[in-house]
């Protein structure tokens, strides 16, 4: 055999493997090749340090954390968590979760609106009346009503939309 | 080198690969009564290996959370793919093929997100003296420095020289089960132990002859 053939009984040769015909294979070699012998030495030496190699030592608690994530999951249901990383099951549920938010959306905007609308109103009336007495709304009490609706309930856009279209003939 | 002949055939003992292709897996009953949930026989499993597999791992990772991360989820995949193991490959190389694969994936991550520069080790003062370390007794810190040196000269192999070698020479497999394990034919497996240790052999370095007279003078 040549030496390339050989080489790949060496590994095997220094663990101590080969059957009885590759053993013999390689034996024949050995006694005319110096090269194939220094390699199998060297083979020989790299297994026996690397058997050498001292134990990584067991992480104190290993067992029982693993042990510990166990119980956890067959008390949860490890597939449960499968379950939650799907994509199509969150699809499925998030549907229903978007759909009840915006029909909670498209109904808190039409109250909104119209509470808005009803407060304008209000308000367009009080400032029409409080312009139309000639500013002065004092003894009715037009003028408190108008401030406590300005501070309490209304933002300037509306209070500048009522001014703008009060249907009055004053002028300021 | 003639000089080494003699220890060489004595080395070359003849194998008993036949004898080890049919022996029963001696974890088949616990394997069976883990499987339908018993979690403690699973546990009696996970004493067993998990000193093989931790350290598997931190030969592989060379960096000890990674190791832990490396058999916890190789452990935790096991018990959740116990409906699957048909018994092909005995528990113990199923455990090394999910260890394989777990630390590969992890590799593949730790390598993408940081690219480490390779050490040389090349030298004389860094390279090795593994041999002189190994022979000088045992202690905690002398178990720590050698493990520390062999795990960075295997760290220069490429992935799959290394896990083969540490599949071989550190984890004691035989080369069907290395086979099963990575998924290799038993010549590739071959192939690749030949070609690791070839190329750890200039990292490893065995002390001179030199050496070791200067030693003897000191």
């Amino acid at each position: 055999m040549t030496c390339k053939e050989i080489e790949s009984l060496l590994a095997p040769g220094a663990d101590g493997t080969l059957n009885n015909m590759q053993h013999r294979e390689l034996t024949n070699h050995l006694a005319a090749c110096d090269k194939c012998r220094d390699l199998l030495k060297e083979q020989t030496e790299i297994r026996t340090l690397l058997s050498e190699r001292p134990h990584s030592p067991v992480p104190f608690g290993f067992s029982a954390r693993l042990v510990g994530t166990l119980n956890t999951e067959a008390t949860i249901g490890w597939s449960t968590w499968i379950d939650a990383l799907n994509w199509r099951t969150w699809t499925f549920r998030l549907a229903a979760l978007a759909g009840s938010l915006l029909l909670a959306a498209i109904l808190g905007s039409d109250r909104s609106d119209s509470a808005e609308v009803t407060t304008a109103v209000d308000f367009s009336e009080l400032v029409t009346a409080w312009i139309s007495s000639g500013g002065n709304a004092a003894s009715d009490g037009t003028l408190d009503a108008v401030a406590s609706l300005w501070t309490d309930k209304e933002t300037d856009d509306v209070l500048l939309d009522v001014l703008l279209t009060a249907k009055t003939e004053t002028t300021f | 080198m003639n000089a080494g002949i003699d220890t060489i055939t004595v080395t070359m003992a003849i194998g008993t690969a036949d004898a080890q292709d049919s022996r029963v897996d001696p974890d088949r009953g616990t394997v069976e009564n883990a499987r339908i949930g018993n979690i403690d026989a699973f546990e009696t499993l996970v004493l067993r290996y998990q000193s093989h597999i931790v350290n598997y791992a931190a030969a592989v990772m060379r960096d000890s959370n990674d190791a832990e991360d490396v058999a916890q989820q190789t452990f935790l995949r096991a018990y959740r793919a116990l409906a699957q193991f048909r018994g092909e490959s005995t528990f113990k190389t199923w455990l090394y093929r999910i260890a394989t694969n777990v630390a590969l994936t992890h590799l593949n991550r730790r390598d993408r997100e940081t690219r480490m520069r390779s050490r040389s080790l090349d030298d004389d003062t860094s390279s090795l003296k593994a041999f002189e370390i190994a022979s000088q007794g045992i202690d905690t810190e002398t178990n720590v420095v050698l493990r520390d040196t062999i795990d960075r000269a295997l760290a220069t192999l490429p992935n799959e020289l290394r896990i083969a070698v540490i599949l071989r020479d550190v984890a004691g497999l035989d080369y069907k089960e290395i086979a099963d394990a990575t998924g290799a034919p038993i010549g590739t497996v071959e192939s690749r132990i030949f070609r690791g240790r070839q190329r750890l052999r200039p990292l490893l370095r065995p002390p001179t002859h030199s050496t070791k007279q200067e030693r003897g003078k000191g």
